[in-house]
């Protein structure tokens, strides 16, 4: 046992998912209590990664980032958020990053849409809820959420909605809406069991 | 490096659909736990092992022990406990050392089986079913 009375917080986790370049780390910053942390997130061999933002292609590298950030939720409660290697070649990865975890935010740069469907696809697979979120750039031209919403194909219960990843506000309405999936669920997992 | 990268290209749509959970086939065969890598450099501090001796999730919050207060080690393990006097994600202990996840799972592992640091808690899915626990979720999120 512990020498120290203080009891250690109760650590939740939550993944931050998208392509490359669609504000994962950006949205990690802006919740984070901390300066976002970075880790090598591959194991041994042949992690490879070929980014796909344009002009990048051919990029190389045997390790993966990891960036993660931690809000302190309350004085007996820690969230942590991982930011998860957006292309499918770290999915093997992805078990243990989603391992334990309270559900996932999608994020979607609309230049490049598909770049959140492996996200997507694996969140749907493993039951893990999440909420698709269309990163609101500068000055982009926007598709709108129900053509997002379409071109995904995602079920009707998964909220599609707009984020700027830059703003604390707008990140903690992002999760807000994540947990009130998780909440929605949860009661009726309860009224279902009471019965 | 050591070899070249899949010259394949970018899947175009919901590439998972086709493929076993987490095995992508353009993925690495499951290298984490075979084939040592013989050109990575912080495997040398785990004695060339890649697995843990205890399973270790990125957020399970290590802290030292009483007997790692007054354990005489060297390096990384100095470094992990002094670290560790907060309990401390193994996730925030591989930033704060510089080295792979992998790498640090092993030396933290390591001093969990000297009983040099205790694992304090790890994350569940188990509260998601609790309604009370998420409200709090919110709430705590609400008021950052």
């Amino acid at each position: 046992m512990s020498p120290d009375s203080d009891r250690s917080p109760i650590p939740v986790k939550i993944l931050i998912s998208g392509g490359f370049g669609a504000g994962k780390t950006t949205a990690i910053a802006a919740l984070s209590d901390i300066p976002p942390l970075t880790t090598e997130g591959a194991m041994t061999t042949a992690a490879l990664a070929v980014d796909d933002r344009g002009g990048a292609e051919g990029k190389t590298t045997t390790t993966v980032a990891l960036d993660f950030g931690r809000v302190t939720i309350d004085e007996s409660i820690v969230l942590y958020m991982f930011g998860t290697p957006g292309q499918d070649r770290f999915g093997f990865m992805w078990n243990d990053l989603a391992d334990g975890a309270l559900g996932g935010l999608v994020l979607v740069d609309t230049a490049r849409l598909k770049d959140c469907f492996v996200a997507i696809d694996y969140f749907e697979r493993i039951g893990l809820p999440f909420v698709v979120a269309v990163n609101q750039f500068d000055g982009r031209e926007n598709l709108a959420l129900a053509e997002v919403r379409v071109a995904t194909d995602v079920d009707a219960h998964v909220p599609v909605v707009a984020v700027d990843a830059r703003s604390r506000e707008s990140m903690k309405a992002l999760v807000l809406t994540l947990l009130d999936v998780l909440l929605q669920r949860a009661r009726s997992w309860e009224a279902a069991s009471a019965h | 490096m050591v070899t070249d990268p899949p010259d394949d290209e970018e899947p175009l749509a919901r590439p998972y659909l086709a493929h076993d959970l987490g095995r992508p086939s353009s993925g690495p065969p499951d290298g984490a736990d075979s084939a040592p890598e013989h050109d990575v450099r912080p495997y040398l501090v785990t004695a060339g092992r890649t697995a843990s001796v205890t399973p270790l999730a990125l957020e399970a919050l290590v802290r030292i022990t009483s007997r790692g207060r007054d354990a005489q080690v060297a390096y990384e393990a100095a470094e992990i406990l002094h670290f560790c006097r907060r309990p401390q994600s193994v996730a925030e202990v591989s930033a704060h050392l510089g080295r792979p996840v992998a790498v640090t799972r092993v030396l933290v592992g390591d001093l969990v089986a000297a009983n040099l640091l205790t694992i304090e808690a790890s994350a569940t899915r188990d509260v998601a079913d609790d309604p009370a626990f998420i409200e709090r979720l919110m709430l705590g999120v609400a008021g950052l």
